[in-house]
């Protein structure tokens, strides 16, 4: 994952920013909440940022409420790394915006671990949008067209982004406005049959 | 309150190699970076100390504390600690004997990382 790391002690920076690249992230590192978030503005792109909470100038828990103002399209995991524990900075932390919440020191395989589940909340978040979002689909047929300029049924669409699978019956407005019409044409056409040929 | 942790190693090598997964050079690189960025760090709270502003004595303090424990010096971490809480409730009274402890832990800790890096200077 594309990470934003923002902690001002050199040392924590280090290690952090080490680990993470280790452990096959892309790491951005800013030593302070400023300087994050005016990496961030630039390239709002990082799935990930890993901010400490007391820092000069700009602290943590800010840089998380502005990244969460600016309603990306995208979705940025935020997590706090921060040596303030209790209940009350946690709560503090989770209303502002952020994701998760880890104390210092932090250990290896537990960061790890909770950056997998980072790495699987913006896959199933990516998979929502694309359902939830703009699809092109024909007037008529209701063929809808897909990202390589494909036109391609409902049930097949859905079917293919999701584990949704159809059983096909008919609603009641197509029984009348439909089945039943067709029906009708049937009885005439066979009315018109069953006369004697001349 | 004292950090009362005169008798441990002033690093805890097991946690540093759990935390750099083994990598001596990484833990070298390491135990460089805390010896340059914490003499600054320990002027600012002497300076801190010497001023009495509780502001100042806390955001050294913390910091100290945080570098500290990211790599395994507990005692020192702990020392840092009870300076930042004094600092945070505005306390200064026994300031100079908790900093005085503080030097004590910095001074064993440097020199336990010069004799296990000698190349750390």
């Amino acid at each position: 994952m594309n990470i934003l790391i923002a902690e001002d002690d050199d040392t924590s920076r280090l290690l952090l920013g080490t680990t993470l690249r280790k452990l096959g992230h892309d790491v951005t590192v800013t030593a302070d909440g400023d300087q994050a978030w005016s990496v961030f503005q630039r390239s709002p792109n990082h799935s990930v940022v890993i901010t400490d909470w007391l820092m000069p100038g700009m602290p943590g828990i800010e840089l998380c409420r502005r990244i969460r103002a600016l309603n990306l399209s995208h979705y940025t995991y935020v997590l706090i790394l921060t040596s303030l524990s209790g209940k009350g900075k946690f709560l503090e932390g989770m209303d502002a915006g952020a994701d998760d919440y880890v104390t210092k020191p932090f250990d290896r395989d537990e960061l790890g671990a909770r950056l997998r589940v980072a790495e699987r909340i913006l896959g199933l978040k990516q998979h929502v949008d694309r359902l939830e979002g703009l699809l092109p689909i024909c007037s008529y047929c209701k063929k809808i067209r897909d990202t390589a300029d494909v036109w391609t049924s409902v049930e097949r669409y859905v079917a293919k982004r999701s584990e949704a699978s159809f059983t096909h019956g008919i609603c009641p407005t197509c029984i009348e406005t439909e089945v039943e019409a067709e029906l009708s044409r049937l009885d005439v056409a066979n009315e018109y049959s069953e006369l004697p040929v001349e | 309150m004292s950090s009362d942790n005169q008798n441990q190693q002033p690093l805890n090598r097991s946690y540093l190699a759990n935390v750099t997964d083994g990598d001596v050079e990484f833990e070298e690189e390491l135990a460089q970076s805390y010896i340059d960025a914490s003499s600054a760090v320990m002027s600012h709270l002497r300076s801190a100390v010497q001023e009495a502003d509780p502001h100042a004595v806390r955001e050294a303090a913390h910091s100290l504390k945080g570098s500290s424990r990211a790599i395994g010096a507990d005692g020192m971490g702990a020392a840092a600690e009870i300076l930042e809480h004094q600092g945070r409730e505005g306390d200064l009274s026994n300031v100079e004997a908790l900093l005085e402890d503080a030097e004590l832990h910095y001074k064993d800790l440097i020199q336990y990382m010069q004799s296990a890096w000698p190349t750390t200077k």
